[in-house]
């Protein structure tokens, strides 16, 4: 140490120019990364195959534009002006128009999806007075207004079986008490039209998105829409364009916010150019700190980057303490360093200790910032003990505040504060309420929010119940084969197994199609022609119904994907997605040798909440430990390592407490935040435990701590002001926690170290 | 089965209007300014008119039938969004939307329409008999003649031409339709002494 102290003191000037230089690369690859963003990496292991299933479920990557209106008839008409200028800016893909080819095409397509029921149906259409019926309605249709349109399709089917395929097609409608109008799904009242398009760009992509919603915006300048009528669209687009809006916003805020509230630390406690070098660490560590985790994982995720604030919030405190231990002394910096040598070696052991049980979570996010956290911590301390000192020369002792004579507790007063903690904390944490709504980790404005609430009432009302049940095979075919498996042991019919049959089903609904028109095709055909006759139709008109009833049918070129795609590839299978309810039939369901995954957002939260808890248990776990253990490795004493955990307990008690009463609902990321908060909190009981230790050392003085926890106080805690959901409970937590932690480690943990 | 068919045939109506995202063609229509200008003159006149009510027949042409079929029928409107439109012979049947539901009428019975889709149909039909060019411009060329208009599909479809004929009594009113299609076969709509914003008969929408 003596000879790098020597080396830097003689090359002062290279050795700033180096720290800088290596600083400037490191940003500059930092500015070079890509970062990596997947909501499967923040989820536990557990529920991760659900979630990514869910997310390549075919409604996952549809935009849903919404146009809703008093008037149903202006919704539609709004809907259709508003689809139209969104196709010819070439921001959504319109599905093949649905036109004569496509109904024609249905009916073509029974023949193969004939099952013994329809057969049963079927029956009931070559009644003859039935027959009879039908043609004077086919009569009156054909004579109608609408009835050129009509035509073809009455004389390909004059019986009206297509409504047996119509029926196959309805049961794929996901939410059933809709009505589906000219390709919009219509909310029960009418007065919501909703459109369900393919974007015509990847939604994740912020420009992308931004461009869609500047052009779904001047669609309402342009007039495109009735002046009555509302539209707004959600999706990945929306949740992209949101996300980054809020978070740009919050940036603007948080910092200019924490530049503020350091710029008064600075003046309150610091006032001197030379201890700018404590404001300098944050961008120091924190671009090599970012590479490190970048070469480790072969990517970074921007919320681990974003969790930097907080590691730097930490990582100072290091410098903090150095700055304050050589205000005033006249002993030379090496010894004054040396002396804090172990303190600090402590406090980075247990901050690592507590971030490296963030490794034993089976979250990938949460490895990542273990990895982020340890670096920086190891940069922040590498500066603050061998860089920083050299040019803390000569202090001036620091400013003395006299508000900081706190009055001292008794021993007794304080664990009777201690213990009435622990009860609120322990009341907090029974009581405490999970988000498992993984959109909760979207962050949204009020007016998503509202929107989202209409789209809900309009599209999920009546469909709170539905899952999505993922059938697994080999490829397209064997997954269609389990399909039918699956519904017949499930007892109930799958929607997708009715319009998506298998090959072999395919060949025997075909055979069934014949049979039954060799046994009533001759009797129902003379039926058409008299029924013809009568009402003044040429008999061979009907062509086309004698076709499609004889032995020879056209090939099956039926294409309904554009609407409904059940196909999905995962991790190199083929998944059949089919949309069913949320009953134990299918979330309990079970076949040997058939892989099925059942998912539904009920499922998910539940999965997500207990995954949290589990998680949260082991990572705490890990964390108290790690750092007990190695406190009490280093100082061989049970009770100092039990009253180190008294800021920790202080923390942890004060804000499960304060999110009890303010009714404070926590998302996943709280877990990161517990080995952070014991950190924090073990850093400070170290630094009491250390004092108290030294005696009347001038090394340790109240105002270090102070300072230290009101720099990470305002380094993060300005994020309890940003409006993005995980930034927010960071925010939150830090300004909670870090409050327990200083008031038990300044107030309680004193009178507690006292010999008795 | 009735709803089933107002399915399909809103299947093949939506066809023109979802397939044809950029019509190029409005824009070279709006490169002549004199038929811009005539049809800004007819837009107006039709846009004065507040209620219609007409007799009218109806002659449908079908290679399917032995001979042509003829219908009689009552129609009515008022702005913004009430329409009947009612056959009296041979059948008693058609339509109603009183400006709130959509009713499917036959004889002296209605049923409601539960399903928005019916004004699928209204609005092609009002489109149609209002004369609204605005709308039909999105959906066919619009050429002018000395008795009307000409409307050609932008897109192929069942539709080949639609010749439409002004009143000669009243500019604000069509005399004659003909809906000619694809396969040869054609509609020919005829109003008899239609009447413009005119107070219509407290029956007619109920």
């Amino acid at each position: 140490m003596s000879k790098w102290f020597h080396w830097i003191k003689t090359y002062r000037a290279a050795a700033m120019a180096g720290v800088g230089i290596l600083a400037a690369l490191c940003l500059w690859g930092l500015f070079r990364l890509k970062f990596a963003e997947s909501v499967s990496v923040m989820i536990p292991s557990g529920v991760r195959e659900r979630v990514e299933l869910f997310q390549s479920s075919p409604l996952n990557a549809k935009t849903f534009v919404v146009v809703t209106d008093k008037d149903p008839a202006s919704a539609l008409a709004g809907a259709r002006r508003l689809r139209e200028y969104l196709a010819e800016e070439k921001v959504i893909i319109l599905p093949p128009a649905q036109g004569a080819r496509f109904a024609l095409s249905m009916v073509k397509a029974f023949p193969y999806r004939f099952t013994e029921r329809d057969a049963q149906e079927a029956l009931k259409f070559i009644v003859p007075q039935v027959i009879a019926a039908q043609m004077k309605d086919n009569f009156q249709n054909l004579m109608s207004f609408q009835g050129s349109f009509l035509k073809e399709m009455i004389l390909l089917d004059p019986l009206g079986l297509a409504k047996l395929m119509g029926e196959k097609l309805k049961t794929f409608d996901v939410t059933s008490s809709m009505n589906y109008a000219d390709g919009f799904l219509i909310s029960k009242d009418g007065t919501a039209a909703i459109g369900v398009y393919e974007a015509a760009f990847d939604p994740g992509n912020l420009s992308a998105s931004s461009r869609f919603k500047e052009v779904f915006n001047q669609a309402r300048t342009k007039g495109i829409l009735p002046a009555s009528s509302r539209a707004f669209y959600l999706g990945a687009a929306r949740y992209t364009e949101e996300n980054s809006s809020i978070i740009r916003h919050d940036l603007k805020l948080i910092t200019l916010l924490a530049l503020l509230g350091l710029a008064a630390l600075f003046a309150v406690f610091f006032r001197r150019k030379r201890a700018l070098w404590i404001f300098a660490l944050p961008f120091l560590v924190l671009a090599p700190s970012a590479l490190v985790t970048y070469a480790v994982f072969g990517g970074i995720s921007g919320i681990t980057l974003g969790f930097g604030s907080v590691v730097a919030g930490l990582a100072v405190d290091y410098s903090i303490y150095m700055y304050f231990a050589l205000c005033g002394t006249t002993k030379p910096v090496l010894k004054t360093a040396r002396k804090l040598w172990p303190h600090l070696l402590y406090s980075y052991a247990t901050s690592v200790a507590c971030f490296a049980a963030l490794l034993f979570s089976s979250i990938s996010l949460f490895k990542q910032i273990a990895v982020f956290s340890i670096a920086g911590l190891t940069f922040a301390l590498l500066l603050a003990v061998f860089v920083f000192p050299v040019f803390w020369k000569h202090l001036p002792p620091a400013p003395a505040f006299g508000f900081w004579k706190v009055p001292k507790l008794s021993k007794t007063a304080a664990a009777v504060i201690l213990c009435l903690l622990l009860w609120g904390g322990m009341a907090g944490a029974l009581k405490l309420q999970i988000n498992g709504d993984l959109t909760s980790l979207n962050s949204v404005s009020k007016t998503f929010e509202e929107d989202k609430r209409v789209f809900d009432n309009a599209f999920f009302r009546q469909n709170t119940g539905a899952g999505l049940l993922f059938v697994f095979g080999d490829n397209e075919e064997n997954a269609l084969e389990n399909n039918e498996e699956v519904g017949r042991r499930a007892g109930v019919p799958l929607a997708v197994s009715q319009v998506y049959p298998s090959q072999k089903t395919k060949e025997e609904n075909l055979a069934r199609w014949r049979k039954f028109w060799a046994k009533n095709g001759e009797k129902t055909r003379t039926l058409v022609r008299e029924n013809a006759l009568f009402w003044g139709l040429k008999p061979s008109a009907f062509k086309p119904f004698e076709y499609l009833t004889s032995l020879v049918q056209d090939p099956d070129v039926f294409d309904f994907t554009a609407f409904y795609n059940p196909f999905t590839q995962i991790g190199g299978r083929c998944a059949v997605v089919n949309m069913v309810p949320d009953s134990p039939v299918f979330s309990r369901l079970q076949i040997p040798g058939i892989k099925t995954v059942f998912v539904s957002a009920e499922a998910i939260r539940k999965d997500l909440a207990s995954g949290m808890a589990a998680e949260a248990v082991k990572i705490l776990f890990a964390t108290l430990l790690l750092s007990g253990g190695l406190i009490f490795w280093f100082f061989k004493n049970k009770r100092d390592t039990l009253l180190t955990f008294v800021p920790v307990a202080g923390a942890f008690s004060f804000t499960f407490l304060v999110f009890w009463l303010a009714g404070v609902k926590v998302n996943l990321f709280i877990l990161a935040f517990l080995p952070l908060l014991t950190g924090l909190g073990v850093d400070y009981g170290l630094f009491e435990l250390i004092k108290h230790r030294a005696g009347k050392s001038t090394l340790y003085p109240q105002t270090a701590l102070a300072a230290a926890a009101l720099s990470t106080f305002i380094g993060f805690g300005v994020l309890a002001l940003a409006q993005h959901a995980v930034l927010f409970i960071i925010g939150l937590s830090a300004c909670v926690g870090i409050a327990g932690a200083a008031l038990s480690a300044l107030f309680l943990l004193p009178p507690l170290l006292e010999d008795e | 089965m009735k709803t089933f068919l107002m399915l399909l045939t809103l299947f093949l109506l939506s066809g023109p209007v979802a397939g044809q995202p950029a019509a190029s063609a409005a824009s070279e229509r709006q490169e002549d300014s004199s038929v811009s200008a005539q049809q800004a003159a007819i837009t107006a006149r039709f846009a004065a008119v507040n209620t219609i009510e007409s007799r009218f027949t109806q002659e449908k042409h079908m290679a399917l039938l032995d001979k042509p079929v003829t219908s009689e029928g009552l129609f009515y409107f008022e702005k913004p969004g009430r329409i009947r439109w009612q056959y009296t012979k041979p059948f008693q049947n058609g339509f109603l939307i009183d400006g709130k539901k959509t009713y499917r009428l036959e004889k002296d019975q209605k049923e409601e329409q539960k399903n928005p889709m019916a004004y699928n149909l209204a609005a092609q039909l009002l489109a149609w008999l209002t004369f609204d060019l605005e709308t039909l411009s999105k959906q066919y060329s619009v050429q002018f003649t000395p008795q009307g208009v000409i409307l050609m599909p932008l897109k192929e479809g069942f539709i080949s031409q639609i010749t439409v004929t002004f009143s000669a009594t009243n500019p604000q009113a069509l005399s004659r339709v003909e809906i000619a299609e694809t396969g040869g076969d054609k509609t020919v709509l005829r109003f008899i002494n239609p009447k413009t914003n005119q107070k219509l008969p407290a029956e007619a929408f109920k």
